[in-house]
């Protein structure tokens, strides 16, 4: 029987109570036993711990985003840099059979890598076989697309390529298109595509899209439902800005949320999304993981070179004072929502990204790019619905009613003049700028004037510039890679036909439903 | 006594270095082994071995940021960054984590 006069031993509180969460100093802040070796974000970890926590973020991020039935196949995207290195490698780990219990389903039926040679642009056509070799080495199917085939149709026959009409830069950036065969290879129609463009920001954005557009194509064309991108945590935070800072802010959950379900069919899983660059240089310096060196348009270049290279040397910094910069702005960006979900947003023609509607009207109502629409006001909504008013057949100006425009030899303008000739051709220029998104549209509208370049050339052949000035001769690295060829000085701009004939099958819907419009029954009608 | 280090570079940052991934050095003599550190290291090597762009390795006393040291295989935050000081025979890791080196 107790009695509160009976005195009771109480246990003597200790001055400290050791957990299992407390840090031990100059210890692995997981594992409590091994010295540290890396610091990220504050965390110190052993060699072990470290290297299981990443390929645990792996695991999770690829799981996480794939939400697709167990069986599917999966294209993984190398670039061969730090990150796809990785990629690769953590894909292979997560692809084994599992030793402790062999008969484990594995989650992905079958694997490919993907690698766009962008050879053609950027030079180095020797990385192909260093990625090849990674890629045979972790016993996956390798595919090496050469990026100049984006100018080809999927089943490799020529679809000509979309010129603009007029010469100088302000007529070109009106983007009237006419598709035209040409002579010119592939590779040299990239290059036109590409170096036409001004900035490096401009050229760097035009690489990335048809790099992207090839990758989706090879997808489809292998029939996996699944592309692995290597992109990592800290290139996502530089991303959100850049890609922002370009005008592609409406398409921002498409890039950044893990279930964007974006393209039809095809969902994309970002397995470093987690990961921070610098934990990628640790993880391949500790497991060994040989990374091909993948120079890009502003290698060896000062921070201001390009949009994202600013952004990258502003978000790295940062991360260097604030360790969880990088992890805020993911994990921010993740959550945003635009509004590119709704059933009627339709994919640009160029980037196949959202186009966010009404977005010419407001290109329109706070710049002015045409003077002829300023005098007109009604013309400046958009090409689509100029069209629709009053016109009742789509091809008196576009070309809908040719099913198969891209896959026929469309003569020079001067000597087809209907888009309902023989040919079944459109030989009257297509205006792209209203279907395209507003970020293509800016992206566009990089193209240097040609002619002005040419009389700066002239001034320069007269007086040359110190060499100093020019940033693409500061270094040697960067110029090798930066400088267009001298013969192509001065390209012309051009882009892939698959721009038009996207158009060409949205001008047709777009006509089609106007034409039934009124028999079709709404949502919510009886 | 003089000290002998081993540098290596990586991940784009063999480009300013003469597309050399690793050398081996031996330090002058005004590096005092026991009191020489990393502070004094940097912009030796920027003068000695640094063939281009001296911008893209250093910012103002330190490395530029994304670029990753390691030392022995540690990361250099653990080892007191500037402060540390060199042993004979350590090696030195520079790696860019920046997009395209």
């Amino acid at each position: 029987m107790c009695s509160i006069d009976q005195d009771v031993d109480m246990p003597v509180p200790k001055s400290k109570i050791t957990t299992r969460r407390d840090l031990l100093q100059g210890r692995c802040h997981k594992c409590k036993e091994a010295p540290p070796v890396v610091d990220m974000k504050r965390v110190q970890y052993c060699r072990p711990c470290f290297i299981e926590s990443v390929l645990y973020r792996f695991k999770l991020a690829v799981m996480r985003g794939s939400k697709e039935p167990d069986g599917a196949k999966v294209c993984i995207a190398v670039s061969g840099g730090p990150s796809s290195s990785l990629l690769l490698e953590g894909m292979k780990r997560f692809h084994a059979i599992d030793p402790t219990n062999p008969r484990k389903r594995r989650k992905f039926s079958e694997m490919i890598v993907c690698y766009i040679d962008t050879a053609a642009v950027l030079g180095h056509s020797e990385k192909a076989v260093e990625i090849d070799q990674a890629a045979k080495e972790a016993g996956f199917e390798f595919f090496r697309v050469p990026l100049e085939s984006v100018f080809l149709n999927p089943d490799g026959s020529d679809p000509g390529v979309l010129v603009p009409q007029g010469i100088n830069a302000q007529e070109i950036i009106q983007l009237q298109m006419i598709q035209q065969s040409t002579s010119v290879t592939p590779a040299e129609r990239l290059q036109q595509c590409v170096h036409a463009l001004g900035k490096a920001t401009a050229k760097e954005e035009m690489l990335e899209l048809l790099t992207w557009k090839v990758i989706i194509r090879l997808a489809k064309r292998e029939g996996c439902a699944v592309v692995a991108r290597g992109d990592n945590s800290t290139r996502m935070a530089v991303n959100v800005i850049a890609q922002t800072s370009r005008g592609r802010g409406f398409g921002m959950p498409v890039e950044m949320s893990e279930h964007a379900g974006w393209y039809k069919g095809i969902t994309i899983v970002r397995p470093l999304r987690d990961i921070l660059a610098k934990e990628v240089a640790v993880f391949n310096r500790f497991e060994q993981i040989h990374a091909v060196l993948t120079p890009e348009f502003t290698t060896g270049m000062p921070a201001k070179a390009s949009i994202d290279r600013l952004t990258e040397a502003f978000v790295v910094g940062l991360q260097n004072e604030f360790p969880m910069t990088v992890n805020t702005v993911v994990r921010t960006a993740a959550k945003v929502v635009t509004g590119y979900t709704d059933e009627d947003t339709t994919p640009c023609p160029l980037c196949d990204g959202p186009i966010q509607k009404s977005s010419s009207d407001w290109r329109a109502r706070h710049t002015v790019s045409n003077l002829a629409a300023v005098k007109n006001p009604a013309s400046t909504t958009g090409g689509v619905k100029q069209k629709e008013d009053g016109k009742s057949s789509p091809c008196s100006n576009d070309c809908a009613c040719s099913e198969n425009v891209t896959s026929v030899t469309v003569p020079p303008p001067s000597i087809s003049t209907s888009c309902c000739s023989s040919t079944r051709a459109s030989a009257k220029p297509m205006d792209i700028s209203p279907h395209i998104c507003y970020a293509c549209q800016n992206l566009c509208r990089d193209v240097v004037d040609t002619a002005a370049a040419a009389a700066v050339t002239r001034r320069k052949t007269a007086a040359p510039l110190p060499t100093s000035q020019n940033p693409a001769s500061a270094t040697s690295i960067a110029a090798s890679i930066a400088a267009p060829p001298p013969e192509q000085q001065q390209p012309a701009f051009v882009l892939p036909a698959y721009v038009a004939e996207a158009v060409v099958s949205r001008k047709g819907r777009d006509w089609m439903k106007k034409e039934i419009g009124e028999f079709l029954i709404e949502d919510g009608e009886d | 006594m003089t000290l002998t280090i081993t540098l290596e570079f990586s991940g784009g940052m063999e480009l300013l270095f003469n597309n050399e991934k690793s050398k081996q050095v031996t330090l002058p003599e005004t590096f005092t082994p026991g009191s020489a550190t990393l502070k004094e290291l940097l912009p030796w090597v920027r003068d000695n071995l640094l063939t281009e762009r001296a911008e893209l390795f250093m910012q103002g006393e330190t490395v530029r940021p994304g670029i990753l040291v390691l030392i022995n295989d540690a990361d250099w935050e653990l080892e007191g960054e500037l402060e540390y000081v060199i042993k004979d025979r350590d090696t030195i890791v520079f790696i860019s984590t920046l997009h395209g080196g």
